[in-house]
C-alpha cells in the first residue's frame, strides 16, 4: 500500500549539509499500523514529512497504492493529501475559529461534498472517538486530548488510504494518549485504516502491529508484534536501550 | 450548510483582530500620504512656496522618505498579516485543499482589503487636508492664507503610492502563496530566525561605520569643495555605511550576551535576550525600520528650530524700520514718513539717513568644471557695492569699526560666516563709477549690523580717507539712501508699515524695480561676453507680489512685516516639515506597538512555560519590559543619534562655527526630542499594557 524505495534526504545549514535519510526502504500494508522510533535527529519526523509531500526529498521513491507521489502535480496532490492521506499533528493543527465539528468537517468540504452526507460522517466519527458532546465547542475550550481526537476524526473523514500521525501523543497525559492511540485502533478495526505514526512514547507504539526503528538516517531494525502488547513493549525498550547505549529512560 | 466560502468568513471573524491590524496599517499609511501629497501639491501651498530652493527639495526629500517609512511600515503589516495566515493556509493545503482555491480566497480578501483601505485613506485624507488648512491658518494668521485649493497633481501622488503598495502587497501575497514547503507554510509564525553569535568588536565596528557614513557623506563634498573639487553626486552613496552601521551595531546589541564581568546580571537578563535572538532578524529588520523613521521624524522636527533661527534674527535687530533707496529717485522722504505714521497713529522714537556710496568692486567668478574642479575667474569690475565711511558707521552703530587705511570691513549679519562662492576677501579693487579712480584695498574683517544688510548687495565700510577719496565727484545717481527709524510700539505699527509699504511700491521708480540678482556691471559683462542676460527684468510693484520679500533688491525691512513675512514664507515650510515628521511619528508608533504585540502573541507559549516553572506575574512583567525597552529605547537612541550628528555637522559646516542661532536651534531641537521621547514613552506604556493583555497578566 505504501513503499519507500532508496529514500535520501539532505539538508544544507550554511555550508554545512546533513545527511538525514539515508537509504530507506519499507513497506506499508493495508490495514497495518506502523510505528516508526529512534531517537532524537534519527529523521523519523524527516521520513514522515517526505511520505506526505510536505517537505521535498533528494532521491528516492514513495509509491502510495503504486502511485509516485513525487511526480504528481501540485493540484493532483492537493488531491491525494485530501482523499488518500490523513494527518494527525502533536500540536493538533485545528483551526481556532471554527468549532470541533466544523474542524472535523473541513476534509469534505474541500472536497465541495453535499452537507447531509459531511454532517452524517462527521457525526459517526465523534461519537466513535467519544467527542459528540462537544462538537459546538472551540479548539480553545477542550483538553488536549479531546483535541487530538479531533484531529483524528477530522483524518479519518475521507476515509483515506493512510493516516500519517506525527507524535500525536507527545503533547499528552497518559490518560489522553490511551484514548488517543484507542481511536487509532477504532479506526484499524472499524475502517481499516492504515497507519504510519512516528512516535517517540513506547507506550503508544506497544500498540503497533510494526514498529521501525531509525538510527541515524537508516533503519535500524523492525520489531514486529506476535505475542501480547506487554512482552512487545519490553522488547521495545530493550532495543531502544541499545539504540541509546544503555540509557533509555521511555516509560510508561 | 458548509462550504468553503463560509469557512472563510467565519476564520475571518474569528481572526478579526489580525485584519483590523491589517486594515489599520493599509488605510492610515494612505490617509497619511495621501493627506500630505494633496496639501503639498494644492494650489494653496504652491503659490506660497518659493520656487526652486533647497527648502523644496528638502521637503520632498523628506517626503519621499515618508513615503518609504509608510511603504515599509504596510510591508510589515503585511507580513504579519501573511505570517497569521500561514498556519490557516497550512492546515488547508494538509487537509487537501487545492491552492488555487486558497490562492483565489487570500487574493480575494487582500484586493479587497487594498480597495476599501485606498478609498477610505483617500477620503479620510482629503477631510484631514481640510483640518490642518484650518490649523495653518490659525497658526499663520498674518499670512492672509485662502481657503484650501485642491489639485490632481495631490491625489495622483497619493494615487501613485497607493499603486505602488498594493503592487507590493500583491507581490507579497504572491510569493506568499508560492512557497511549496508545507512544513514551512504550518509552522512560519513560529520560524526561529536566531542570529549568529557575533564578538564586541563587531559591535564597535559598527558604530564606527554609523558615524563615518555621516562623516564621509556630509564632510567629504566638504572638504572636497575646500579643496576646489566637486564630489560627484554617487557620493552621497556613502550614507550607507552608516546603514551598515546601523545594521551592525542592532545586531550587537539583541544577539551579544556574554556572561562576561557581571554573571548576576547575565542570568537575570537570559530569558529576554535569548527570546529577543531567537527572533533576531525580525527584530533587526523592525528596529532599523523604526531607527530611520524615527530619525526622519527628528529631522523634519529640527528643521522647524534651524528655520526659526531666521526670524529670531530679524527680531533681535536694534532698527525697526529699515529703507535701502536710490539718492535720484524721489520715493519717499522724512516728512512724507512722519504723515503716515501721524495717520496709523504710530510715533517714530528715533529717525535717521545715511548715505552709501554705489561703488564698483573686483570680484571672482566661481563655477564647477564638467570634470568637477572649480573655475575662478577673478574680474576687476565685477559689481556694483555700497560704501560707507568709518565714522558714519560708527555715528549709526556707535561702533568704531577701527580701520586702517587701504583696508575695508565687510557688514555681515551677526554672526554670519564667508562663504564659498562669494567670500569676503574676493574685493580687491574698488573703482568709482564717476572718473574711473581705483583704489586698493584689503579683507581686514567684518562689521556687524543688521540694518544695514540688503537683498542681493554687499556693504562695506572704509576708513573715511579712503572713503573721501574714492568718492569724490560721486553723483546722486550713485548713492544710496538708508532709512533707518523707530518706532514706540512696534508691534501696534502693523497697519502703518502696510500703508508705508505701499507707498514704496507706488513711489519706486524703473530703476528700483529690479530683482536682487541685478546688477549693471555683471550685465555688462554678459553683453561683453555675448551671453545672454536674464536678470534684467522689472518686478510687478504690489502688495499682493509674494516674491517681492525675496527677490526685490530695494525690499525695506520693516521688522513687524519682515519677520511675518519671513515666518510667513517659511512657516508653511515649517509647517510641511511638521506633518512629515507627525506621520513618521505616527508610523514608528504603530510599528513598535504591533511589534509588542507580536512579541506577546509569539511568545504567549514561553510566557506561560515560565510561569508553569514558578515564575510569578513580576517576573514574566520584567521580560517583557526588557524587550519593549528595547524596541521602543534603541532605535529612539540610533534615531537620535544620527540626526543630532548630522544636525551638529550641518550647522557646524556650514558657517564653520556655532553662532548663537546655531545654539539655539540645537537648544529647540533637543526640546523638540524629549518631547518626541516623552510621547514615545506614553505610547511604551500603552503597549507594555496591550502586551500584557495578549499575554494574560496584570
Amino acid at each position: 500500500m505504501l513503499e519507500v524505495k532508496g529514500l535520501y534526504k539532505s539538508y544544507t545549514v550554511g555550508k554545512m549539509k546533513y545527511e538525514v535519510l539515508k537509504d530507506v526502504n519499507f513497506k506499508v500494508n493495508k490495514g497495518e499500523f506502523v510505528a516508526v522510533m529512534g531517537s532524537s535527529g534519527s529523521g523519523k519526523t524527516t521520513l514522515l514529512n517526505c511520505i506526505s509531500c510536505f517537505i521535498p526529498y533528494d532521491k528516492g521513491e514513495i509509491l502510495l497504492d503504486g502511485k509516485f507521489l513525487a511526480a504528481l502535480e501540485e493540484e493532483k496532490m492537493a488531491e491525494v493529501r485530501n482523499e488518500s492521506m490523513g494527518f494527525v499533528f502533536q500540536d493538533f493543527m485545528l483551526l481556532d475559529g471554527l468549532t470541533v465539528f466544523e474542524n472535523v468537517c473541513i476534509p469534505k468540504v474541500i472536497r465541495n461534498e453535499p452537507y447531509k452526507d459531511m454532517e452524517k460522517k462527521a457525526g459517526k466519527l465523534l461519537a466513535m472517538f467519544g467527542i459528540e458532546s462537544i462538537g459546538n465547542k472551540y479548539p480553545v475550550e477542550i483538553s488536549g486530548g479531546q483535541k487530538q481526537r479531533t484531529a483524528v476524526a477530522r483524518a479519518l473523514m475521507n476515509d483515506p488510504l493512510l493516516i500519517l500521525a506525527d507524535e500525536p501523543t507527545g503533547n499528552l497525559d497518559s490518560r489522553s494518549s490511551e484514548a488517543v492511540i484507542q481511536a487509532f485502533l477504532d479506526a484499524q478495526k472499524k475502517l481499516m485504516a492504515t497507519t504510519f505514526m512516528v512516535t517517540h512514547d513506547s507506550f503508544a507504539a506497544s500498540y503497533c502491529d510494526r514498529v521501525i526503528v531509525m538510527k541515524d538516517g537508516n533503519i535500524h531494525k523492525e520489531l514486529i508484534k506476535s505475542g501480547k502488547r506487554r512482552a512487545f513493549m519490553d522488547e521495545l525498550l530493550l532495543v531502544l536501550r541499545d539504540l541509546n547505549g544503555g540509557d533509555n529512560d521511555d516509560n510508561e | 450548510m458548509m462550504t468553503m466560502n463560509k469557512i472563510f468568513h467565519k476564520l475571518r471573524s474569528y481572526n478579526k483582530r489580525n485584519y483590523v491590524l491589517f486594515i489599520f496599517c493599509i488605510t492610515l499609511s494612505v490617509m497619511l500620504i495621501s493627506s500630505y501629497a494633496i496639501m503639498l501639491y494644492s494650489t494653496s501651498i504652491q503659490n506660497e512656496l518659493p520656487e526652486g530652493g533647497d527648502s523644496r527639495k528638502m521637503i520632498e526629500m523628506i517626503f519621499v522618505m515618508a513615503m518609504i517609512g509608510c511603504l515599509l511600515f504596510m510591508i510589515y503589516g503585511t507580513g504579519i498579516f501573511l505570517r497569521y495566515k500561514s498556519n490557516e493556509i497550512g492546515v488547508f493545503m494538509a487537509l487537501g485543499a487545492h491552492k488555487r482555491q486558497l490562492k483565489k480566497a487570500l487574493y480575494t480578501d487582500i484586493l479587497v482589503i487594498l480597495m476599501g483601505c485606498v478609498i477610505t485613506g483617500l477620503i479620510l485624507g482629503s477631510i484631514l487636508v481640510l483640518f490642518v488648512w484650518q490649523i495653518y491658518r490659525q497658526l499663520l494668521k498674518h499670512s492672509d492664507l485662502g481657503s484650501f485649493t485642491y489639485a490632481v497633481k495631490g491625489y495622483g501622488i497619493g494615487l501613485l503610492f497607493c499603486a505602488i503598495s498594493v503592487f507590493c502587497i500583491i507581490v507579497m501575497a504572491m510569493v506568499f502563496m508560492k512557497r511549496s514547503n508545507l512544513m514551512d507554510i504550518l509552522y512560519a509564525q513560529r520560524k526561529s530566525e536566531s542570529l549568529k553569535l557575533i564578538k564586541q568588536k563587531y559591535g564597535i565596528s559598527g558604530i564606527i561605520l554609523l558615524f563615518a557614513g555621516i562623516v564621509i557623506g556630509y564632510g567629504g563634498p566638504y572638504v572636497a569643495v575646500n579643496r576646489g573639487f566637486r564630489m560627484p553626486g554617487i557620493w552621497s552613496i556613502t550614507y550607507l555605511l552608516s546603514l551598515a552601521g546601523i545594521y551592525m551595531f542592532l545586531v550587537y546589541v539583541i544577539s551579544h550576551h556574554e556572561r562576561g564581568r557581571n554573571p548576576q546580571k547575565y542570568y537575570r537578563n537570559i530569558i529576554p535576550y535569548s527570546m529577543m535572538k531567537f527572533q533576531g532578524k525580525q527584530t533587526i529588520r523592525n528596529m532599523i525600520i523604526l531607527s530611520l523613521i524615527i530619525g526622519c521624524a527628528l529631522f523634519a522636527g529640527f528643521f522647524i528650530p534651524m528655520t526659526y533661527a531666521g526670524v529670531r534674527v530679524i527680531n533681535a535687530s536694534p532698527c525697526d524700520y529699515a529703507i535701502p533707496c536710490r539718492m535720484d529717485a524721489d520715493m519717499i522722504g522724512q516728512e512724507e514718513i512722519y504723515q503716515i505714521a501721524d495717520s496709523c497713529h504710530v510715533e517714530i522714537t528715533q529717525y535717521g539717513e545715511f548715505v552709501f556710496a554705489e561703488l564698483i568692486g573686483s570680484g571672482v567668478e566661481r563655477d564647477w568644471n564638467d570634470d568637477g574642479s572649480l573655475y575662478e575667474k577673478e574680474y576687476k569690475q565685477y559689481k556694483y557695492f555700497e560704501f560707507i565711511s568709518a565714522s558714519d558707521y560708527e555715528a549709526v552703530t556707535g561702533e568704531n569699526p577701527e580701520i586702517a587705511e587701504g583696508t575695508y570691513r565687510i557688514i555681515i549679519r551677526p554672526e554670519a560666516q564667508s562663504g564659498f562662492w562669494y567670500r569676503y576677501e574676493d574685493l580687491r579693487i574698488i573703482t568709482n563709477p564717476v572718473n574711473n579712480q581705483e583704489l586698493k584695498v584689503a579683507y581686514a574683517g567684518t562689521a556687524e549690523y543688521l540694518p544695514f544688510i540688503r537683498n542681493g548687495t554687499n556693504r562695506y565700510v572704509l576708513n573715511d580717507r579712503d572713503y573721501a577719496a574714492i568718492t569724490a565727484g560721486i553723483t546722486e545717481n550713485r548713492q544710496i539712501k538708508q532709512i533707518l527709524f523707530n518706532v514706540a510700539d512696534v508691534d501696534g505699527s502693523y497697519d502703518f508699515a502696510e500703508t508705508l509699504y505701499e507707498k514704496l511700491l507706488e513711489g519706486a521708480p524703473a530703476n528700483m524695480r529690479v530683482a536682487n540678482t541685478y546688477d549693471e556691471i555683471q550685465e555688462r559683462i554678459y553683453a561683453e561676453e555675448g551671453k545672454t542676460y536674464h536678470y534684467g527684468y522689472q518686478l510687478v510693484m504690489s502688495p499682493d507680489n509674494v516674491e517681492l520679500y525675496n527677490m526685490w533688491k530695494y525690499y525695506p525691512t520693516f521688522k513687524v512685516i519682515y519677520a511675518s513675512a519671513l515666518l510667513k514664507d517659511y512657516g508653511i515650510i515649517m509647517l510641511l516639515f511638521l506633518y512629515v515628521s507627525v506621520i513618521c511619528l505616527a508610523a514608528a508608533c504603530i510599528i513598535s506597538y504591533s511589534r509588542s504585540l507580536t512579541i506577546g502573541l509569539n511568545n504567549k507559549q514561553l510566557f506561560n512555560d515560565l510561569t508553569r516553572l514558578g515564575a510569578n506575574n513580576k517576573y514574566v512583567s520584567k521580560c517583557i519590559k526588557s524587550q519593549l525597552k528595547k524596541i521602543f529605547v534603541i532605535p529612539a537612541a540610533v534615531g537620535s543619534v544620527i540626526i543630532f550628528a548630522y544636525e551638529i555637522l550641518i550647522l557646524a559646516v556650514n558657517d564653520r562655527k556655532f553662532s548663537s542661532s546655531d545654539r539655539w536651534a540645537l537648544m529647540v531641537s533637543l526640546m523638540i526630542a524629549s518631547a518626541v521621547y516623552i510621547f514615545l514613552y506614553l505610547i511604551y506604556r500603552i503597549s507594555l499594557k496591550a502586551t500584557k493583555g495578549v499575554i494574560g497578566i496584570k
